[in-house]
């Protein structure tokens, strides 16, 4: 009796292979026609989503130097160096390391005034390291840093004797170094 | 001498297109020649192979294939090619430094060899020998030989098992495919190509032309599950999918071919192809007609005819030019050359489809494990093909 | 068919020690790079001709010190890094750690966020299972099927793009809530995907499934038996193939989960033994079924509201500990997180499913040909990014 039903799984098996393989033959003969899903990179760009996260997009002017996406950021990417603070600043270095960048977005997220964002850039693959350090503000030359080193310490000077004049008129008459 | 170039060459071949001599440098001239002619049409079986491979394969599973080398990418084979000849000849330490290097020529000329008796159409032929299956069969045994070397020369355990794996699925399957011919022999009652087809034209129930009906899968039951068979065995033979588990096992491991690199790579792979078209043509001409196919072929005169007609012809003719417009004016050459063409046509397109068939069975199996390759080749096919051979000769034994 | 193993090797060995046959052990390396695309797993396999007989995985070349970099950067700046681990299942990684962290500061989800959560938890789970339905077949030579399921799991990495920014690290679940709201034409995708998916789900079948040679490669082929798979600590699919229906998501519900009717596909042995290769591949399958059922129900029933909650800008959870387990679509994950009320976390520790899932490797390799290796190895669906860590 077990020779029977060996029998019978051998010619089961035998038609079932013969069967499934005509099943895969003619699924694989129906879409050797039907269209191809292959996008000719790179004369067919990808339709990018509103919200890609790719490259950093910066607005420079809108910056405040606040520094919270420099602090917020997990793998220490974005090195900033500025002179001055607020409204009243120079922006000499706004660095991405793109070798170490997660676009994992806390950062725009953090950004105070919406400066920041990441856009729709994806392919900016580099030669080596160094160039992975994308340069996101504008190059200032170095007149121009003395230039806004000189005015902005003459600011500073200014709103310096501003606050000492306010504190001299809110202190009362009389009063010397022992309130201050 | 012409008596031993007949019997080599025999009625039909490639002797009788050029007036017999009796010296042995034109003999030579005949091999060299006919020789490359074979392996440049090899070679371009290997370069139609690679492209329509991958862009069949990019099609079947949704995608382009290459199509950025050349128009459509039909250069694509061409740039692999030069990527190959480009590359590291690197034999491995330890590794046996002549049987390395004879390896992949001797799996060639395990496949080009038996070239020499498959027509090309039904005046074109190399050798028209009259055990021409038999020359086959014995010929494509030297693949294997080749291919035991290929596992062992490299020195690399892998390799050895790859090679030994592959060694007896290729002999293995020899079995159920000589068995799967034996049918057809029985039938037609020769080994000649130029009589099998014979057979299939003869009439049958009744129709005088039987065109596609007279192909031997339609002659008897027993061929047409000789054909399958024939064509499953040629499918192992060819080390293609699914039973290319020796070379794609080099995906996990080592194959038998993982220490070639460059041109000794590329050696392997126009065999692959060479034997692919190889089974493609014969399973063509021993079950599907061969060049008798759906186009109707003119009559035309045999090689011999046409010869002694050149040399009626010319013999009063000045120069060469004037010879041949003498000659092709008869109209009697026109219809061979285009009996000629049209069954070249037939031919090459049913090896082709056959080809492509190859190609679609990879994309769409997985692979068969070596104990698995093994059962269905003895416990299946064997059987199998043994009912056919048998069902075959009772067949014979009732119809006279 | 299945070889009578124990008897040859036991026939080898006897006439080995009779020495009448010299015979070998041969030692030989998989790995770690190999285009079976699991991952740098290195496997170490003796070999006694054919067969193998001990089959070691060694693990560590895709370590990148996860858990020592959690106990240096603060709650929120971990979870990107979670996306990491185990990378095709990225959103529930991060769905287990913030569960979790919620769970530390036991703070309420708004239910909104809950179903999103769910929403994109399934649709990950069944990106994975496509990856492991397509990486199966390459692993057995089936080349075509691997590119009809990327071809799914396209739509699925498209509507993660429209919903998180990114196509495979979303980073996405947040603690508090999520990201961002599922609009009217990313649910309109997604419901768009669902009926490709049911429409091609029977093509997969046609040409892997119900394949005869898939079948004689697969079935009776690295059976666990259910002692096994609890004694080794298997989870998932691998776990619910040996017959025993244990799902976190019915078992300890998380994020709404109970809120949800759906079945749990467990091995049958419909092709050979219970828990072969094919009953896990199976299971995997089905549950790309039971995961469009979750999807549908919670968009039908998506509540209206917010998405996240507010928390303070630097969060300091409570001292103590936590471990939540998830269902990922590897099996349990859950991350075992310590804190002493500091901004940063003491310790986290993951229990990843594919590092208890690979242990077993060596018990059900012994005695079956290298080519079914590659096979055992491909049905446990292993990610090497969350062994290492």
């Amino acid at each position: 009796m077990a020779l029977g039903k060996d029998f019978i799984k051998y010619c089961s098996d035998f038609v079932a292979g013969i069967v499934s393989t005509l099943k895969g033959m003619c699924l694989t003969m129906v879409y050797f026609f039907k269209s191809k899903s292959t996008m000719e990179y790179p004369e067919v760009r990808p339709v990018i989503a509103e919200n890609h996260r790719g490259i950093h997009q910066y607005i420079e002017e809108q910056c405040l130097v606040c520094m919270q996406c420099v602090r917020v950021c997990p793998v220490d990417c974005i090195a900033i160096t500025a002179i001055g603070r607020g409204k009243d600043r120079l922006i000499t270095q706004f660095d991405v390391d793109y070798s170490k960048c997660l676009f994992c977005n806390l950062c725009c997220e953090a950004c105070g005034p919406d400066c920041l964002s990441l856009g729709r850039e994806f392919d900016f693959a580099q030669n080596s390291r160094e160039q992975c350090v994308f340069k996101l503000a504008s190059p200032k030359t170095s007149e121009q840093i003395e230039q806004f080193k000189k005015e902005y310490a003459l600011r500073q000077a200014e709103l310096e004797a501003k606050k000492a004049k306010e504190k001299q008129a809110a202190a009362p008459a009389g009063c010397t170094e022992d309130q201050k | 001498m012409n008596d031993f170039i007949q019997s080599l060459f025999g009625p039909n071949g490639v002797n009788v297109w050029i007036a017999p001599s009796s010296t042995w440098l034109l003999a030579t001239i005949l091999f060299t020649g006919a020789g490359i002619v074979v392996f440049v049409w090899v070679a371009l079986m290997s370069v139609i192979g690679t492209y329509a491979e991958r862009r069949v394969a990019g099609y079947m599973q949704g995608r382009l294939g290459p199509n950025r080398v050349g128009w459509f990418g039909v250069l694509q084979p061409i740039a692999d090619g030069i990527k190959l000849l480009g590359k590291e000849d690197l034999i491995p330490a330890g590794a046996a430094k002549w049987l390395f290097r004879l390896a992949p020529i001797l799996v060639f000329c395990g496949v080009l060899i038996p070239y020499a008796a498959l027509p090309f159409s039904p005046r074109l032929v190399v050798s028209d020998m009259a055990v021409a299956i038999y020359y086959i069969l014995a010929f494509e045994a030297l693949e294997v030989v080749g291919v035991l070397m290929a596992g062992w020369a490299p020195n690399s355990k892998w390799s050895l098992y790859g090679g030994m794996r592959l060694a007896a699925q290729m002999l293995s399957y020899e079995i159920p495919m000589g068995l799967a011919l034996v049918v057809i022999v029985l039938f037609a009652g020769s080994l000649n190509f130029q009589q099998i087809v014979a057979w299939q034209q003869t009439p049958m129930m009744g129709i005088e032309d039987p065109n596609i009906l007279g192909w031997g899968i339609f002659r008897s039951p027993a061929c047409f599950v000789a054909f399958f068979i024939f064509f499953i065995g040629g499918l192992a033979s060819a080390k293609r999918a699914p039973f290319d588990l020796p070379e794609a096992e080099s995906e996990l491991v080592a194959g038998y071919h993982t220490e070639y690199s460059g041109m000794r790579f590329a050696f392997f792979f126009m065999a692959e192809y060479g034997a692919m078209y190889l089974v493609s043509a014969l399973t063509a001409i021993l079950f599907l007609g061969g060049w008798y196919g759906p186009l109707p072929l003119p009559e035309g005169i045999s090689p011999a005819s046409l010869v002694e007609l050149w040399n009626t012809n010319t013999a009063g003719q000045e120069s060469f030019w004037s010879a041949c417009q003498a000659f092709i004016s008869a109209p009697v050459v026109l219809t061979t050359a285009g009996a000629e063409l049209i069954g070249f046509i037939n031919l090459a397109g049913k090896a082709l489809i056959l080809f492509f068939t190859m190609i679609w069975i990879r994309w769409t199996l997985p692979r068969i494990r070596i104990d698995q390759v093994m059962h269905l080749c003895l416990k299946v096919l064997l059987p199998l093909s043994m009912i056919a051979a048998l069902g075959a000769a009772i067949q014979i034994v009732i119809m006279n | 068919m299945a070889l009578n193993t124990e008897k040859f090797i036991s026939q080898v060995n006897d006439l080995s020690a009779q020495g009448n046959l010299h015979t070998e052990e041969i030692l030989v390396n998989m790995g770690p790079q190999h285009p079976s695309t699991h991952g740098v797993l290195r496997l170490v396999i003796q070999t006694d001709g054919e067969l193998v007989a001990q089959a070691f995985p060694q693990v560590g070349f895709l370590h990148r010190c996860f858990e020592k970099i959690a106990e240096s950067v603060t709650y929120r700046q971990v979870v990107p890094y979670t996306d990491r681990l185990d990378y095709i299942a990225s959103m529930n990684n991060a769905l287990a750690y913030v569960l979790g962290v919620e769970k530390l500061m036991q703070i309420e989800i708004f239910p909104r966020a809950q179903y999103i959560r769910v929403i994109v938890a399934e649709l990950n789970r069944i990106a994975s299972h496509l990856v492991a339905f397509g990486t199966y077949g390459l692993d057995l030579g089936a080349f075509t099927p691997f590119l009809y399921g990327f071809r799914e799991r396209e739509l699925i990495l498209s509507i993660f793009e429209e919903l998180s920014g990114a196509r495979l690290l979303y980073h996405y679940p947040r603690i508090g809530g999520v990201a961002k709201d599922i609009d009217a034409k990313i649910a309109a995708d997604i419901r768009a995907f669902i009926k490709t998916m049911r429409r091609t789900w029977p093509e997969y079948n046609a040409l892997l499934t119900e394949n005869q040679i898939f079948i004689k490669r697969s079935a009776n082929i690295g059976v666990i038996s259910a002692e096994n798979a609890i004694s080794y600590g298997l989870t998932g699919p691998c776990l619910r193939a040996s017959g025993v229906a244990f799902d976190i998501r019915k078992a300890q519900p998380y994020s709404s989960y109970e809120k949800f009717d759906f079945n749990i596909p467990t091995g049958q042995g419909t092709k050979g033994q219970v828990c072969d290769c094919w009953d896990r591949y199976w299971v995997r399958m089905c549950e790309i079924q039971e995961s469009l059922k979750i999807i549908e129900q919670a968009l039908d029933s998506l509540p209206e509201g917010e998405i996240r909650a507010k928390l303070p800008a630097v969060l300091k959870l409570p001292a103590g500990n936590v471990y939540l387990p998830c269902e990922n679509p590897r099996g349990e994950l859950g991350f075992f997180i310590i804190s002493d009320f500091q901004p940063k976390a003491l310790r986290i520790k993951m229990r990843a499913p594919s590092f208890c899932n690979l242990s077993i490797v060596n018990k059900i390799c012994r005695g079956v040909l290298v080519a079914d290796v590659v096979a055992i190895v491909g049905s446990l669906d292993i990610v090497l990014g969350e062994i290492d860590r």
